[in-house]
């Protein structure tokens, strides 16, 4: 069994490097090693584990060999490092600011701070995600501004990453969405659904989230995020929705709900 | 509400307690009491890379993250970046990002040039060599290094000192000093092992503990090439070979395969 995983962990890393153009790791099974006691951290069944585990694992391996490469000043494997640094945030430049010219002048200027803060990443296993973290700040600091000044001047449609408003989102909810979020509130309900003395208490809490939100997607994303501890990735799945969206909601959501009486008195009642 | 009456509220939401279940209680605490995550700003933001990968692994979040899961429950301005920094993941993961048939490359001019980066290695190796067996030789070495490196640079590992010959001694006052002799020793060191030496070797080396042996050999015949007379060669060869032994990962930096 053992050796049908190994085999499955070799296969997955043989395709996920080639497909990423990752030529840092060295050939022969060393990486594979180190994958491997990686997955192995605090995991007892090595069987159980999804392929999108064993993939997190492989680029959390890679992730760090990437680093230390970006550290080798002077050496091709540094070079090569930023070449792929740079063939994996492009896509995710483009996605942001939907312009080749504008994501090239971003990611330039993010290569660089890459290059200058590379020691202030605390994680090195996620190391890739910090690097994206590194180009959405520099998109959100300087492109924005000057894109939107330049949609402004043009008139046109551009850019449009920004908040959406209730009314958009209003808007945006398609019966489709709609039946979707009301579903996956029940289905929520019906898996927690475990002793009588929260279930008076959900109900409250659900009627009044009903009666203080606007819509039935914000109380989904509440009862989703809070009560029933879903995560931002399954929310966002189940509501057909982005997690930017998600957290739009969510933020609308808290906001009526700070200042709802009804909501206040309801914990109020609760905590005495 | 009045305010007296919310802070009844929020002072009750923050005593432990039995009535409510956690996730209520959670939720209580990021409507009304805020202020109580300890979890600052920037320490959110730096473990958001780890929340998200394991997030979009399907991995139970370690203990570590859980105040952070908290803070951006009611945290606006880390919410958001999370929330996007998860959409290009997402969108990664199902195949939504376009992947541009031709990608322009990248300027990568700022990165040090191998030229600088072997010169920042030597100057290390000699400042330590020289903190030991010569530091008050050591101010010296900080007027005479740049110099040296523009005049040696083109000739790699074969230079050689002679006291009557270049200009490249002038700022010595002819004199070939020990700070000149170390760090010549050095610089062709380090050339020579760029094409002489591996870093399998070295690893062989130390695997056998037999690594300073080796390398004080070689350099010892480095010393012999570039002139040294035998003394300070023992000498400089004993030393510089303990200085790489000591932290064989430099020496590593100078070789181009992994």
């Amino acid at each position: 069994m053992i050796d049908l995983w190994l085999e499955r962990c070799r296969v997955l890393v043989a395709r996920e490097l080639k497909q990423r153009d990752w030529t840092l790791a060295p050939s022969d099974d060393a990486f594979l090693r180190q994958l491997v006691e990686e997955l192995q951290k605090g995991q007892s069944d090595a069987d159980a584990l999804k392929d999108a585990t064993i993939v997190g694992g492989i680029v959390r391996c890679y992730t760090r060999l990437l680093y230390e490469a970006c550290g080798e000043d002077g050496t091709p494997r540094q070079r090569r490092a930023f070449d792929e640094l740079w063939n994996y945030l492009f896509p995710h430049a483009i996605y942001q600011v939907h312009d080749a010219a504008l994501a090239e002048d971003a990611l330039q200027e993010t290569l660089v701070k890459i290059y200058q803060k590379r020691v202030t990443c605390t994680d090195v296993g996620s190391f890739l995600g910090w690097c994206d973290q590194i180009l959405r700040n520099v998109i959100r600091g300087r492109f924005r501004n000057e894109y939107q000044a330049r949609v402004n001047e043009r008139g046109g449609v551009g850019y449009q990453r920004k908040e959406i408003s209730l009314v958009e989102l209003r808007g945006a909810e398609t019966e489709e969405g709609s039946r979707a979020a009301e579903e996956f509130v029940a289905d929520l309900m019906q898996d927690t659904f475990q002793d009588a003395l929260r279930g008076p208490m959900h109900d409250a809490l659900l009627a009044t989230l009903r009666d203080c939100l606007e819509n039935e997607r914000q109380v989904t994303v509440i009862v989703g995020l809070f009560l029933h501890d879903a995560n931002f990735v399954t929310l966002a799945e189940q509501m057909k929705t982005s997690p930017l969206n998600v957290q739009v909601m969510k933020s609308r959501a808290l906001q009526k709900l700070r200042d709802c009486a009804e909501m206040q008195q309801l914990f109020e009642d609760w905590t005495v | 509400m009045n305010s007296n009456r919310l802070d009844d509220l929020r002072a009750r939401l923050r005593a432990p307690s039995e009535k409510i279940p956690p996730s209520f209680q959670r939720l209580g605490n990021a409507l009304w009491n805020p202020d109580e995550d300890a979890t600052p700003h920037e320490q959110c933001r730096e473990a958001l890379p780890s929340l998200i990968l394991a997030q979009m692994s399907g991995e139970p979040l370690a203990e570590e993250l859980q105040p952070v899961k908290q803070h951006l429950d009611h945290c606006d301005e880390c919410g958001t970046e999370y929330a996007e920094l998860l959409d290009i993941a997402m969108a990664e993961q199902r195949g939504a990002l376009a992947h541009p048939a031709k990608i322009p490359r990248p300027d990568l001019a700022f990165l040090p040039t191998q030229e600088s980066s072997v010169q920042t290695l030597v100057l290390a190796w000699v400042r330590t060599l020289l903190s030991e067996i010569a530091p008050n030789t050591l101010p010296e070495l900080n007027v005479i290094a740049a110099p040296f490196f523009k005049l040696a640079e083109p000739l790699r590992g074969t230079i050689v000192l002679r006291a009557s010959e270049s200009r490249a001694l002038y700022f010595t006052g002819g004199e070939i000093t020990p700070a000149l002799q170390a760090l010549a020793l050095a610089f062709a060191t380090a050339r020579q092992f760029e094409e002489l030496v591996t870093s399998a070797q070295l690893n062989q080396w130390a695997k056998q503990g037999i690594l300073k042996h080796e390398l004080e050999a070689r350099i010892r015949d480095v010393a012999k090439q570039i002139g040294i007379e035998d003394k300070p060669a023992i000498q400089l060869a004993n030393a510089l070979a303990g200085v790489l032994a000591e932290n064989p990962d430099s020496l590593k930096r100078l070789f181009t395969s992994a």
